[in-house]
């Protein structure tokens, strides 16, 4: 299995945020930044930067190896991409009972637009490489 | 390099791409290449909702759903925004108001005697302007005309109440609506440092009384400090007059020495034409191996001697780092505003020297001759002398000055132009207000603006003159967009033939002008205002400038200048299109503020707009419907859709 | 090596998924009494309530027993266990052979001893034969009951509302949720219920059930009698270990295993819903009868009858569910039982918002959460963790904790390793 991931140099993150921005309009209907902050309901952002006392650190879905999202996912909405190791949440199967939301350890998973859904990072499903990667002015997220 | 040698995206112009492969093969990082590594560049700045005016900060609202939607001290993106865009109006109008001030200082020096190497003045534009103020010449000599002029005009800065002198020129109608909205420029200066504590943290909250100041400070550099310095410098080095001239990359001289003046203010660069005229630095040239001395321009320092000199022109914004990439040129010497601070450390790849002059903006590790008006000619020679004695160094394997230039006319002013409409002995604007009420010509629009890498280098420009002209719209230009059409030979009189639409031909025919006209430099947008004040006066198409069919853009807007210019167009009337947008998009309040509340206060708004056909097709638009308004007759030849 | 598997829900699936990551080859049989394909039993009151239509209730997908190579034999009752001679029988009289069995059986409704509750038209509500048999009746009913408060119970009455029907919910509790939540957070309930024109009856329960054949009408405790057509039993659930009654597996309430969710007898395991686990709060024994346990438990399990030795970390209670648009989260223990327990806890009455820890000690032992519950993972952590909050008590439950407080509380900054510091804190 070669999974790619995304990985981060916490030394060269200095919270600019730009990966919430990009995440957010990738998954916005428009996928374009001066609409995408239009629209209504707005769109869900799946990676958050947080600080600690002294870092700065995106915090996004890790498509864990032992995923308890994927364990606790009570209607099989959850799954994982044998081939590439992604943890998906099949938005027209999930029925919004939040138990992934309950188990996630970092608080990775969302409720969606509409308030129906799960959602989360999907490493954006249409993109060669995730949009947050691509959208870190100092690489310190990365891909591989 | 980061841009895959694809420089055709990256330019229009065939010697930026030339002198794109020279970098690249020499291993020199330039604009583009910065421009890639900038990228991502931050959303949140792009919105225009970061802030970091305070000390609390700095603070980003978040756009997106989210908890952030204040900043520390309380603002929200509205005020956040309004807050960053007033301040690029307030650095803008003190850029060129500054730059009006060193004329007029220049002007008062000359006429005590204490610059005495600025002798010509032109007095027929001194006299007038005297009179505007209320001076009484009969019994003055000219240098105390002059004198009276300068002290007068230098007091506009510091001048506390009342209004601003030039703002009296606007039509009723401008003043009437900046009177009642409290927007009267009192002080050029007053209004800049009010504006700057205005956006200060904690003063004002509101983000349209934010706004509304900054239309107040970019009165005052339109029909304030600009205006000045249009006026004053046509007064110290004579008022332009249609003149014949070249630009571009090729102008430079393989076997001469090559100076570039860049920059804006002509009082340096007058004097450095002057100095590389003097017979014994071409005799030392000729000494070392040169045919002689080439002094040509770079931004609206080129304007300025090409206007009123005919000098040519290197090239616009986007050019000047290429310019020394040619390997040919001996010293670029400099002064203020657009000068990228990348140039100290290309130069130094080369032989070229650069000089700073302007003991505002000094370069470290960069020869710096302090440039003062009393010592004019001496501080030019001593310049040229260096870019002479420099010839020798300069290493031949490295010279490739591509071949491009192009032929243009210039020269025009918003006295002389319309004097070509109707014929040199008619002095009016009858003819030019009888052309767009016939509908031979649908209206007047002033591309105007910077470079941007964001945008490909002119074509931002020329694809929105093209439109323009192709649709019987008179372009009128400066700056760096007037440059770009210069070397694409728009501003040949025969480009009306290629380019304009059957009307505008007529008439360009007929007076033997360019589609385009070519007015100056930055400061310069003021002749716009002057144009469409005397549109008014003349009768016919509005008495007051909102009314008449004449829009403005700037599609390749890069400096704070530009956004104080499309504030002042906005406030007197002319509704403008600007991109790409200021950084105003994170505000949904502000941006219908820009784009549909002004229209009630000014008769005219915004539009952001990044694609040029687009930018023609709303100027065309908005032409129209005040053609309608107007009750005007139809425009009177349709344009062919799909022109080549 | 043969696995058998007794039971196809989430312990049973959670097993034999495991098995296939470690062993490609074996043999895996699962044996069900349920008739259906591989559906998932909390999906039911979705589909009660016309949430999701019965081609959504599938679990996996269709090709999943193919896929894993899984022998799966459906409607079919395991009567006896064999162990001396690792076989099981099963109703119809075959024997099924095995080398490692595990016990997934799960759970059934628990059925209160009251007259008149055979009567037609009493129901129990945890599989798709049930809401089958219920949605039958449907058609002929006008009033309905719901004993018990609970989630099952409320989502009962969610699905019997959404066909029309005029429901009242019976709770012997003084408030809603009683066995989830807090007084608090069952008055939001209970006025949310009531809102969307579900009758709810605190204090009170049905002590007799009338009719010809069919329920007619229900008495409760203080005497007074309704009408009644349907009555849907939602009292929780006993562990399935009737069957096991003649073999030495070892059973309190459910069946006793070990960290490696062995049985006291060689090569049986059991998963889910019949286990007793160590629970990770109380540290006591004790059935956490809830989907995300019984997967990992039948995990863990799956993973150790292949011959690895994987620990089970243990169990906690925990629910997740939402109700007309509002969800909920309950951790751990979220009522107070002893003194020393401390509750950390917010409420927005307008907005009905609630936030509540129970810590002990400065470890947090439950969570109760309304509304706004996008952060409970990160609490959950810290139960799980039992890491010391006392660093951050004050911020516990603003806006301001986050991840990164998270990440602060676990690891020192120093250990903060660059490439993977969120899967440090995991």
């Amino acid at each position: 299995m070669s999974m790619k991931k995304i990985y981060l140099n916490l030394h060269k993150c200095l919270g600019c945020k730009s990966c919430e921005i990009a995440c957010g309009v990738e998954h916005s209907s428009s996928k374009e930044l001066f609409s995408a902050i239009n629209e209504f309901p707005l769109p869900i952002k799946r990676v958050s930067v947080f600080s600690t006392v002294s870092h700065c650190i995106p915090v996004r879905c890790l498509h864990c190896e032992d995923a308890l999202c994927l364990f606790a996912c009570k209607s099989g909405a959850i799954s994982k991409d044998e081939s590439t190791g992604r943890i998906i949440i099949d938005s027209e199967k999930c029925i919004g009972c939040w138990t992934c939301i309950m188990v996630c350890p970092i608080g990775t998973i969302y409720i969606d637009e509409t308030g129906k859904t799960a959602v989360k990072c999907d490493l954006c499903a249409e993109k060669e490489i995730p949009v947050c990667v691509l959208s870190c002015p100092t690489s310190a997220l990365f891909y591989k | 390099m980061a841009h895959n040698n694809n420089f055709k995206n990256l330019s229009i112009d065939p010697t930026a791409v030339k002198m794109l492969k020279k970098a690249e093969k020499e291993e020199i990082s330039i604009v583009w290449d910065r421009y890639e590594n900038m990228k991502p560049q931050c959303r949140f700045g792009e919105l225009g909702i970061c802030c970091s005016i305070c000390n609390m900060g700095p603070c980003r609202i978040k756009p997106l759903k989210d908890s952030a939607q204040k900043g520390i001290c309380g603002a929200d993106s509205d005020v956040i925004a309004s807050r960053n865009l007033a301040r690029r109006v307030a650095a803008g109008a003190a850029a060129h108001s500054d730059h009006g001030r060193d004329i007029a200082h220049t002007l008062l020096l000359a006429a005590s005697g204490k610059a005495s190497d600025y002798t010509t003045f032109d007095a027929d534009k001194l006299i007038s302007i005297a009179e505007e103020l209320g001076i009484k010449c009969e019994s003055l000599s000219i240098n105390d005309i002059a004198a009276n002029v300068a002290e007068i005009i230098l007091g506009q800065f510091g001048s506390q109440s009342g209004e601003i002198i030039f703002a009296k020129r606007a039509p009723k109608k401008q003043i009437e609506r900046w009177r009642s909205q409290g927007i009267m420029p009192r002080g050029i200066d007053r209004e800049i440092v009010e504006l700057l504590h205005r956006t200060h943290v904690g003063v004002d909250s509101d983000y349209k009384n934010i706004i509304y100041s900054g239309f107040k400070a970019a009165i005052a550099d339109g029909w304030g400090g600009s205006m000045i310095a249009t006026e004053l410098s046509d007064i110290l080095f004579g008022s332009p007059k249609p003149i014949r001239a070249s630009a571009n990359l090729g102008v430079l001289e393989e076997k001469m020495v090559n100076i570039i003046v860049h920059g804006h203010e002509p009082t340096l660069s007058a004097m450095v034409v002057k100095a590389s005229k003097d017979e014994e630095l071409n005799r030392l040239a000729k000494e070392k191996g040169a045919k002689g001395i080439n002094v040509a321009g770079m931004c609206c320092t080129a304007n300025e001697i090409l206007m009123r000199q005919g000098l040519p022109v290197a090239g616009n914004f986007l050019q000047q780092e290429l310019a020394v990439i040619t390997g040919a040129v001996e010293v670029m010497v400099v002064d203020v505003q657009c000068i990228m601070p990348a140039l100290s450390e290309i130069a130094k790849c080369y032989h070229t020297k650069l000089i700073t002059t302007s003991d505002k903006a000094k370069f470290k590790d960069t020869e710096h001759i302090s440039f003062d008006e009393e010592n004019a000619i001496k501080t030019a020679k001593r310049i040229v002398k260096t870019a002479v004695e420099n010839f020798q160094n300069r290493r031949k394997d490295l010279v490739n000055i591509p071949n491009e230039k192009m032929e243009l006319v210039a020269g025009f002013t918003s006295e002389n132009t319309f004097h070509f409409l109707g014929g040199r002995f008619r002095a009016t604007y009858r003819p030019l207000n009888d052309a767009i009420i016939s509908g031979r010509i649908r209206g007047v629009a002033g591309v105007v603006g910077c470079n941007n890498p964001k945008i490909c280098h002119d074509y931002g420009h020329l694809t929105l003159v093209k439109e323009l002209i192709r649709k019987d719209v008179l372009v009128i230009q400066t700056g760096c967009s007037a440059i770009a059409s210069a070397k694409a030979g728009l501003l040949k009189p025969e480009a009306a033939f290629k380019y304009a639409g059957k009307g505008l031909r007529e008439i360009c025919e007929a007076v033997g002008i360019p589609p385009i006209l070519h007015m100056g430099s930055c400061v310069d947008n003021s002749r716009i205002l002057i144009a469409c004040c005397e549109m008014v006066k003349e009768g016919g198409i509005g008495d007051d400038i909102s009314q008449l069919p004449v829009a403005a853009a700037a599609p390749e807007a890069m400096s704070e200048k530009a956004v104080a210019i499309s504030f002042y167009a906005v406030a007197s009337g002319i509704f403008t299109v600007y991109s790409p947008q200021p950084n105003v998009l994170g505000s949904k309040n502000l941006l219908n503020l820009l784009c549909n509340e002004l229209n009630k206060i000014f008769g005219a708004s915004f539009a952001f707009e990044e694609n040029p056909v687009k930018t023609a097709e709303l100027i065309i638009d908005h032409i129209d419907s005040k053609r309608n308004a107007l009750k005007l007759n139809p425009v009177m030849y349709e344009y062919e859709e799909n022109i080549p | 090596m043969k696995y058998l598997i007794i039971g196809n829900s989430a312990s049973g699936i959670g097993a034999a998924e495991a098995i296939r990551e470690v062993d490609e080859k074996s043999e895996i049989v699962m044996i069900t009494d349920e008739m259906k394909t591989i559906y998932s039993r909390p999906l039911l009151s979705y589909l009660f309530d016309g949430t999701i239509l019965k081609k959504d209730l599938y679990y996996r997908p269709d090709e999943f027993y193919e896929k894993k190579k899984v022998d799966i034999i459906y409607n079919k009752k395991v009567n006896k266990i064999f162990p001396e001679d690792s076989f099981v029988l099963v109703e119809s009289g075959e024997k099924i052979f095995y080398n490692k069995l595990l016990i997934a059986a799960g759970a059934i409704p628990k059925i209160p001893n009251i007259p008149g509750i055979d009567k037609e038209g009493v129901f129990s509500f945890r599989n798709l034969n049930d809401l089958e048999r219920i949605l039958s009746k449907i058609k002929t009913a006008e009033k309905a009951f719901v004993l018990g408060g609970g989630n099952i119970g409320l989502q009962a009455a969610c699905g019997l509302k959404s066909y029309g029907i005029d429901t009242t919910v019976v709770v012997s509790s003084s408030y809603l949720l009683s066995q989830l939540a807090d007084e608090t957070a069952g008055e939001i309930y209970k006025d949310l219920f009531e809102k969307n024109g579900i009758s709810i009856k605190t204090n009170s329960n049905v002590t007799e059930i009338s009719g010809d054949k069919r329920v007619e009408k229900v008495k409760f405790k203080d005497g007074t009698t309704e009408d009644c057509q349907i009555l849907i039993i939602g009292k929780g659930v006993n562990p399935n270990i009737e069957f096991l009654k003649s073999t030495n597996i070892k059973c309190r309430q459910g069946i006793e295993v070990d960290e490696y969710m062995r049985t006291n007898i060689n090569d049986i395991y059991a998963a889910g819903d019949i286990t007793e686990t160590v629970d990770i709060v109380t540290g006591k024994k004790t059935i956490n009868a809830v989907w995300p346990c019984a997967y990992e438990q039948g995990r863990i399990a799956g993973f150790n009858m292949t011959g690895l030795m994987k620990k089970y970390q243990g169990s906690i209670r925990m629910n997740a569910a939402e109700f007309f648009g509002l969800p909920f989260i309950s951790i751990g223990i979220v009522k107070i039982k002893e003194e020393d327990y401390e509750i950390i806890s917010n409420l927005d009455k307008e907005k009905n918002i609630y936030k509540k820890l129970v810590t002990k000690n400065n470890i947090i032992i439950g969570l109760l959460f309304v509304k706004d519950i996008d952060k409970a993972g990160l609490y959950h952590n810290l139960i799980k963790k039992k890491i010391d909050i006392s660093p951050v008590k004050s911020i516990l439950l603003k806006d301001n904790f986050n991840t990164g407080v998270l990440i602060s509380l676990i690891k020192k900054d120093k250990d903060l390793l660059t490439e993977d510091v969120l899967s440090d804190i995991i």
